[in-house]
């Protein structure tokens, strides 16, 4: 696969105003061109100072027909003598890049965003307005989970939207990953397990994590409301 | 668990002194009225390495039957400074100096502090023109931070320094009722830390009380934070020298995605009968 400087903005002031480093104005971009994409940013070159507060933004659309959220964010803040790479996420439905200014002064800043691309990189599974609730539900069959055991092969994402019908007050949902450690005679065990509890202002993201033997991304509610979720698993190589 | 490769040192810096000393840390004088802060004094003068977390330590302010409020501020850059972390509810504190002292107050906070910034610290009190000691210690300065890293904090419940957002525990053992620290947030956070003093007034702190600290976000009933079973990890000491410690273990965060616009609040149950002056005063440190 290609690996190539896919954006960047090159001194380009930026202010109050979010500013897609995609188009470098602050018209804020939804592009589809798949791909495992990194930011790079360069606080120390853009002569960040004390009292200044930058926010680093990376939206997607977690379906094609989706509302384009926040999958990540984080603050720069003060003076720096370093750069920054934030890990990378396989996009494709409608994404950008975005720095911000919350306060201190208008700065002109350098970023990339780096792309490795190919034909490999897919949506291998998903679920569109799909209810979970009590019953522990496989996001590769859409089928409440039973022992599922996909044995595709590749590098996986799974994106959740908890917003598109949001979660509120009160909610409670565990997002876990099965897998098998070997293809024959191995045994399917949970990887991880993760919650999600109350309202939401993100999409919710996995690390990028090599899958092959008997895997399986699941959804649960615990404690709320039901709720239709979509969701997303990426698939890289 | 995806256990990621965290290779190198988890290096580690702090003004605390590299020997044996009876007064660990910076010393730190309060204004010379109770919400003046005092002169900004620097306890690093250029952090080693980028910095993921940091722990604040305040200590050696509390007096036996004395009003000991007070509000620290964290400080970075040049003077004059800007304000990282504000009004750290330091009141009462205990510390390094007095046998029957329990301890410090302390904080920590997932927060990125770049590498060569400049720290200082500035704090106010009913103590006027009074010193105490401030610590500070960093970890970090290697490829990711353990956890998710903010770069601004912002403090919920400050009334008129040096006091915070009055609440009435509940007494032996019993729960409080939730008491609106912020009706709205102001912007996303996803880690939290609390502060909690006694109140204006309060000179007969009855020892020795534990007292348990929630957070709960949301309009009545509230969900606490964390949604654990144990609830909230924090619990704030009073000593047989009145004064204050905690939170006892330590200060981890809690780490939940709260966006902006949210209420929170907090309920505070003390191990035993209440003082005199009946209440506590609390704050909420959140981080983005």
């Amino acid at each position: 696969m290609a690996f190539t400087q896919a954006w960047e903005i090159d001194g380009v002031t930026v202010g109050t105003g979010e500013l897609s480093i995609i188009s470098g104005t602050t018209t804020l971009q939804s592009n589809t061109s798949p791909g495992f994409y990194q930011l790079c940013l360069d606080p120390a070159g853009a002569a960040l100072a004390k009292g200044d507060y930058f926010k680093w933004r990376i939206r997607e659309k977690v379906l094609s027909g989706s509302t384009q959220r926040v999958v990540f964010s984080g603050i720069l803040s003060q003076a720096h003598t370093n750069n920054v790479i934030v890990p990378g996420l396989i996009l494709m439905h409608g994404f950008d890049f975005t720095l911000q200014k919350l306060a201190g002064t208008d700065r002109a800043w350098d970023a990339t965003v780096r792309k490795s691309a190919g034909a490999s990189i897919s949506q291998s599974h998903s679920l569109s307005a799909v209810t979970i609730g009590a019953t522990e539900w496989s996001v590769t069959t859409n089928t409440s989970f039973v022992a599922d055991a996909d044995t595709t092969a590749g590098a996986f994402q799974l994106f959740v939207d908890p917003i598109a019908a949001p979660m509120v007050k009160g909610d409670d949902y565990t997002v876990k990953l099965y897998e098998k450690v070997e293809a024959t005679g191995g045994t399917q065990r949970m990887v991880w397990s993760e919650t999600i509890r109350d309202v939401q202002s993100e999409l919710y993201v996995t690390s990028v994590v090599g899958l092959m033997n008997g895997w399986d991304f699941t959804l649960k509610k615990n404690a709320g409301t039901d709720h239709a979720q979509d969701a997303s698993v990426r698939k890289l190589g | 668990m995806l256990w990621t490769p965290r290779k190198g040192v988890l290096r580690y810096e702090s003004n605390l002194g590299n020997v044996g000393t009876a007064t660990p840390g910076t010393s730190v004088t309060t204004g010379a009225t109770a919400a003046t802060k005092g002169t900004a004094v620097q306890l690093i003068a250029a952090t080693l390495f980028d910095a993921y977390y940091v722990r604040v330590i305040a200590s050696n302010y509390g007096l036996a039957t004395t009003t000991s409020r007070g509000c620290l501020d964290i400080l970075i850059g040049a003077a004059t400074e800007d304000v990282l972390i504000a009004n750290l509810l330091m009141g009462f504190c205990g510390g390094s100096t007095a046998a029957a002292h329990g301890g410090p107050k302390t904080w920590d906070f997932p927060l990125f502090i770049p590498a060569g910034s400049r720290l200082a610290a500035q704090a106010a009190g009913d103590r006027v023109s009074t010193a105490m000691r401030v610590g500070i210690q960093l970890w970090g300065g290697v490829s990711e931070p353990p956890f998710r890293c903010g770069g601004r904090v912002v403090t919920y419940g400050i009334g008129t320094v040096p006091a915070g957002t009055t609440i009435t525990p509940g007494a032996s053992g019993a729960e409080g009722a939730f008491t609106q620290v912020t009706a709205s947030t102001t912007e996303d956070h996803f880690a939290f830390v609390p502060s909690l003093q006694p109140p204006t007034g309060d000179t007969t702190l009855t020892p020795v009380k534990h007292t348990y600290f929630d957070i709960g976000t949301g309009a009545a009933t509230e969900e606490i934070l964390g949604g654990s079973a144990s609830e909230c990890p924090w619990i704030f000491t009073v000593d047989s020298d009145e004064c204050m410690t905690g939170p006892w273990g330590g200060c981890m965060p809690i780490f939940q995605d709260v966006p902006s616009g949210t209420r929170m609040t907090v309920r505070v149950s003390a191990s035993g009968a209440l003082d005199t002056v009946g209440t506590q005063e609390v704050a909420i440190h959140g981080i983005g």
